[in-house]
C-alpha cells in the first residue's frame, strides 16, 4: 500500500508531494497506517458555497492498494473528508515518508 | 449593526451544517441577515464616496487587536483562548506578541499612510489566532480572522510565520481586498488578489524599517523558509528567483495559463504563480521613482484596489487603472505617471484601452 499526499497553495504557493510506502514501514506502523486508511472517507464533503479562505492549503490524497486498486480525493483545507486529517498527520509524521517540492 | 460580530460566521457555518434542525435554520437566517447588513453597509459607504463625502468609521482609532491561542487545534477550535488584547502586558509567548505587534503595525500603516480604519475601513476588530495545528507550515485569512501555524514542518523555519511583518500584512490585506475589490480568487483576478497582498505586505515592512525603494530587497518572507529551500517566498523584483523551484513568471511571455480546477497543483489557475507579473510591475515603477514606495506608487495601488477594480479584473484592467490613477494623482505626463506605465511595460502587460 502506498499513500501519496499532494499539498499546494498556502501563503508560499508551493507544491509538496509526500509519499509513504508500506514497504518502507515495520509491521506495527504498517498496521497503524492500514487502520488510519480504513477510517478514511474518499467522498468529497461539500464546502461553503463561496469560501472566503485565502492562502489555505488544497490537497490531493491517493491510496494505492496492494491489489492494484486506487482511491483518491481532492479537497481544500477545512473540508477534509471523514478521517482524512488523521491520514494527513500520519503522512506528515512518518520519518520514512519521501517528500518532494515542485509542481 | 454589529450583529455579525456576536456569533463568528465559522460558528454559524458549523451550526448551519450540523446543529439541530431549529439551530440550523436559525443559523442560516442569521447568516442571511448578516450578509444583508454587510451588503447595506458597503452600499452606504459606496454612495457616500460617490457623493465625495468621507465615509465615517464606526469607531475611529479604537480597532481592538486581540490574539488567541488555538493550542494546536484546527478550524473547529478557532479562534481559541484569548491571550492578549489592548492594554494587556506582553505575553510570555513570543508568537502571541509578534502576532499582536505586527497586526498593530499593519493597521497603523493603513490608518497613517492611507487613511483607512482597519480591514473594512470602518474599524473592524482584529482577530488573530496562533499555534494553529501541529508544526503547521502556513498562515491564512479565513474571511474573518488571521491564523498562524508554528512552522517547523519542513517548509517554514519554526516561528517565522508570526515573526515576518510582511507575511502578517499580506494576510491582513486579504481582508482589505475582501471588503473592497473582492477580487475573485482564481486565474488573473486571483493573481491580482495575491499581488495586492504582497504589495501592501512589502510596503508595511519597508515603512516600518525605513527602507526606500532602491534599498529594499523586494523579497516577501525573507528568511522564513527552511534555508535549504531558499531565501524567501517570492521576489517582487525578480520573480522566479526566491527559492529552488520558484516558477513565478517575470513577464507575460512566460505567463502560466493553468486551468481553474480542483487539482491542487494548478493553484486555482496560478494565483500564487502569475502574481509575480503584477508584483514586478509595482516594484519596477517604485524603483524608477526611488524614495519611499509607500509615498509614491503605494497610494496609487491603494486607490485602484479600493475604488477602481471589478471583482473579475484582469492584469490589463489593473494596468489601465493604475496608470489612470497615477495620472490623476500626479498629473498627466508626470514622472509618476510614466513610471507606472513603464512598470507594466516591463512585464509586457498591455493596458485595457481607456473607455473615456
Amino acid at each position: 500500500m502506498k499513500v501519496t499526499v499532494v499539498r499546494a497553495g498556502g501563503i508560499a504557493g508551493m507544491v509538496t508531494t509526500t509519499t509513504v510506502d508500506a514497504a518502507d514501514l515495520d509491521d506495527t506502523r504498517t498496521e497503524a497506517l492500514r487502520a488510519v486508511v480504513e477510517g478514511c472517507s474518499f467522498r468529497e464533503r461539500p464546502g461553503p458555497v463561496a469560501p472566503a479562505v485565502r492562502d489555505g492549503f488544497s490537497y490531493e490524497v491517493t491510496v494505492d492498494a496492494d491489489d492494484g486498486s486506487s482511491h483518491g480525493v481532492r479537497f481544500v483545507q477545512g473540508t477534509a473528508p471523514e478521517g482524512m486529517d488523521a491520514l494527513l498527520r500520519f503522512v506528515d509524521d512518518e520519518p520514512a515518508g519521501r517528500r518532494e517540492t515542485g509542481r | 449593526m454589529h450583529l455579525c460580530a456576536i456569533a463568528p460566521p465559522s460558528l454559524l457555518l458549523r451550526l448551519a451544517e450540523s446543529g439541530s434542525e431549529a439551530a440550523r435554520e436559525a443559523a442560516r437566517e442569521t447568516q442571511r441577515v448578516s450578509e444583508r447588513l454587510r451588503g447595506r453597509r458597503i452600499a452606504v459607504a459606496r454612495a457616500l464616496r460617490e457623493q465625495g463625502a468621507a465615509v465615517p468609521p464606526d469607531r475611529p482609532g479604537v480597532t481592538a487587536n486581540t490574539v488567541f491561542d488555538v493550542e494546536g487545534g484546527e478550524e473547529s477550535a478557532l479562534p481559541g483562548r484569548q491571550v492578549r488584547t489592548d492594554g494587556d502586558p506582553p505575553s510570555s509567548d513570543t508568537a502571541v506578541n509578534e502576532a499582536y505587534d505586527n497586526a498593530a503595525t499593519t493597521v497603523a500603516f493603513y490608518r497613517d499612510v492611507l487613511g483607512r480604519e482597519s480591514i473594512d475601513g470602518r474599524g473592524l476588530d482584529l482577530v488573530s489566532s496562533v499555534h494553529f495545528g501541529q508544526r503547521y507550515d502556513n498562515a491564512f485569512w479565513t474571511g474573518e480572522q488571521m491564523v498562524y501555524g508554528d512552522g517547523g514542518g519542513g517548509t517554514f523555519v519554526a516561528g517565522a510565520l508570526t515573526r515576518s511583518l510582511d507575511v502578517i500584512a499580506h494576510e491582513l490585506t486579504h481582508g482589505v481586498t475582501q471588503y473592497t475589490a473582492n477580487l475573485v480568487y482564481e486565474a488573473q483576478s486571483g493573481a491580482l488578489n495575491e499581488s495586492f497582498s504582497d504589495v501592501f505586505g512589502i510596503l508595511v515592512k519597508q515603512r516600518a524599517g525605513g527602507i526606500d525603494a532602491a534599498t529594499s530587497d523586494w523579497l516577501i518572507g525573507e528568511g522564513a523558509l527552511e534555508p535549504s529551500l531558499g531565501k524567501a517566498l517570492r521576489s517582487m523584483l525578480a520573480p522566479g528567483t526566491a527559492y529552488t523551484g520558484d516558477d513565478q513568471p517575470a513577464d507575460m511571455d512566460s505567463y502560466r495559463d493553468l486551468p481553474v480546477d480542483d487539482d491542487p497543483r494548478n493553484d486555482s489557475g496560478g494565483v500564487h504563480i502569475n502574481s509575480g507579473i503584477p508584483n514586478r510591475a509595482f516594484a519596477e515603477a517604485a524603483r524608477t521613482l526611488g524614495g519611499n514606495a509607500w509615498e509614491t506608487v503605494g497610494p496609487v495601488w491603494y486607490t485602484v484596489l479600493t475604488e477602481r477594480l471589478r471583482a473579475n479584473a484582469q492584469f490589463a484592467d489593473a494596468a489601465a487603472a493604475t496608470i489612470a490613477a497615477a495620472g490623476e494623482r500626479y498629473g498627466d505626463g508626470s514622472r509618476e505617471h510614466d513610471a507606472v506605465r513603464g512598470g507594466w511595460d516591463a512585464v509586457k502587460v498591455v493596458p485595457t484601452p481607456d473607455p473615456r
